[in-house]
C-alpha cells in the first residue's frame, strides 16, 4: 500500500492543475474540494489495477470525468446544469469568463467533451475517454464551438 | 475567436487551493476501515439477534409455549436471511467502475440504479414484512390479544408503512430522475456515435 500511495502522489502531482479545473467545473465553490477528494480516492482505488491499455493521462481523465458525473448526479439528480458562477470567473470581460459561463450551462457530458478539448486531449484520446468514435467527438465539438460563437461572439 | 489561444489560456490557469483539497494517505486507510466497520456491524447485529431469538425459541419450547417458540424461530431465520440477502443484493447490483469509458460507465450506472430501484421497491417483501410478521406474532402469542397488543400491532404496522413510504419517495424523488437523466445522456451519446 505505501507504494500505491507514493505512485498516487506522483500521479496527482503530475495532473493536479487538470484535476482542479475538472473539479471546479463540476462542483460549486463550496463543493469542488469534496469532488477533488472523491476523484483522488477513485484514482487510488483504481491505480493498482491500471493495466496500461490506454495512456495514463487518458485513464486519469476517464476516472475524473466519471467520478464528476456521478458527483453531479448524487448532488443534483434532477438537473445537469451548474447553478453557480464557477470559481475564478471574476474577470467578466475576458474570453475565459465567457467560456466558464458557457461551460456552466452545458449538460455534464458536453461539458466533459469541451473540457477535454480545452485540456489539449486529441479527438482520439477524448473518444477513448468517452467510449464513442472520434467522429462523434468531432461532431460534438463542432456543435459546441458553433453554439459558443452564436451565444457569445456574435452577441459581443 | 482564436480557439488555440483560449485553450492555451485555459491550460495556464493556476490550480489554487489544491493543498487543502487533496486527502492525506491516512484518509484512504480511514475509508477502508469505515467500509469494513459497516460490514462488521451488520454481521454482528445479525448474529447477536439470531442468537437471542434462537435462545428465546429454546426457552419457549422448554416452557411448553410452541407458538411463541415458532415465531422466535421465524425471527432467528429472518436474522440469518436478511444479511445474506443484503450481501447477495450488493453483489448483484453492479457498481459502476470509473475506469470504464464514460458511455460504459453511464450504462453501468443505469443498471445499478435500476437494481437499486428494484431493491427498494421490494424491500417490504424480504426485510420489513418478515420482521413485522415475526415481532407481531411473537408479542401477541405471549401477551394475548388485548388493547395493548392492538396498540403494538398498530405501531409496528405504522413504522412499516413509514419505511415503505420513505423508500418509495426515495425512488420517486432521487432514483427515477437520475435514471431519466442517464437515459437522456446515453441517448444523445449513442445518437452521436452513429457518425
Amino acid at each position: 500500500m505505501p507504494q500505491v500511495n507514493q505512485a498516487l502522489e506522483q500521479l496527482i502531482g503530475d495532473h493536479e492543475a487538470r484535476l482542479v479545473r475538472i473539479a471546479r467545473q463540476y462542483a460549486g465553490p463550496n463543493d469542488w474540494q469534496d469532488l477533488l477528494q472523491e476523484i483522488t480516492v477513485a484514482l487510488w482505488k483504481g491505480l493498482p489495477g491500471f493495466e496500461g491499455r490506454s495512456t495514463l493521462s487518458t485513464w486519469v481523465y476517464r476516472v475524473a470525468v466519471n467520478t464528476a458525473l456521478q458527483f453531479v448526479r448524487k448532488r443534483r439528480p434532477a438537473t445537469g446544469e451548474l447553478v453557480h458562477d464557477p470559481a475564478g470567473s471574476t474577470d467578466v470581460g475576458d474570453d475565459l469568463a465567457l467560456l466558464e459561463s458557457f461551460l456552466s450551462r452545458l449538460d455534464p457530458v458536453n461539458r466533459a467533451v469541451l473540457l477535454m478539448d480545452l485540456e489539449g486531449l486529441s479527438r482520439e484520446e477524448s473518444a477513448d475517454v468517452l467510449g464513442i468514435s472520434p467522429g462523434a467527438v468531432a461532431v460534438r465539438m463542432t456543435r459546441l464551438k458553433q453554439r459558443f460563437n452564436d451565444e457569445f461572439v456574435e452577441e459581443g | 475567436m482564436d480557439w488555440d489561444r483560449i485553450r492555451s489560456d485555459w491550460q495556464s490557469r493556476p490550480a489554487e487551493g489544491i493543498g487543502r483539497a487533496l486527502p492525506q494517505s491516512t484518509r484512504f486507510s480511514q475509508l477502508w476501515r469505515r467500509i469494513r466497520w459497516r460490514d462488521w456491524v451488520e454481521t454482528t447485529v445479525a448474529v447477536v439477534l439470531a442468537l437471542f431469538f434462537g435462545a428465546t425459541a429454546w426457552l419457549m419450547f422448554l416452557a411448553a409455549m410452541p407458538i411463541p417458540a415458532g415465531f422466535a424461530i421465524w425471527l432467528t431465520l429472518v436474522c440469518i436471511y436478511i444479511p445474506l440477502k443484503l450481501m447477495r443484493v450488493r453483489r448483484l447490483i453492479p457498481e459502476a467502475d470509473p475506469e470504464q469509458p464514460v458511455i460504459e460507465f453511464l450504462r453501468a450506472e443505469r443498471r445499478a440504479l435500476r437494481g437499486q430501484c428494484a431493491m427498494l421497491s421490494s424491500v417490504w417483501r424480504w426485510y420489513w414484512g418478515p420482521i413485522a410478521i415475526g415481532v407481531i406474532g411473537f408479542y401477541v402469542s405471549i401477551r394475548g390479544w388485548h388493547w395493548h397488543s392492538a396498540a403494538y400491532v398498530a405501531v409496528v404496522l405504522l413504522v412499516s408503512v413509514i419505511i415503505e413510504y420513505a423508500n418509495r419517495a426515495a425512488v420517486r424523488k432521487h432514483l427515477e430522475p437520475a435514471l431519466h437523466e442517464l437515459d437522456e445522456q446515453l441517448r444523445k451519446m449513442e445518437e452521436d456515435d452513429a457518425y
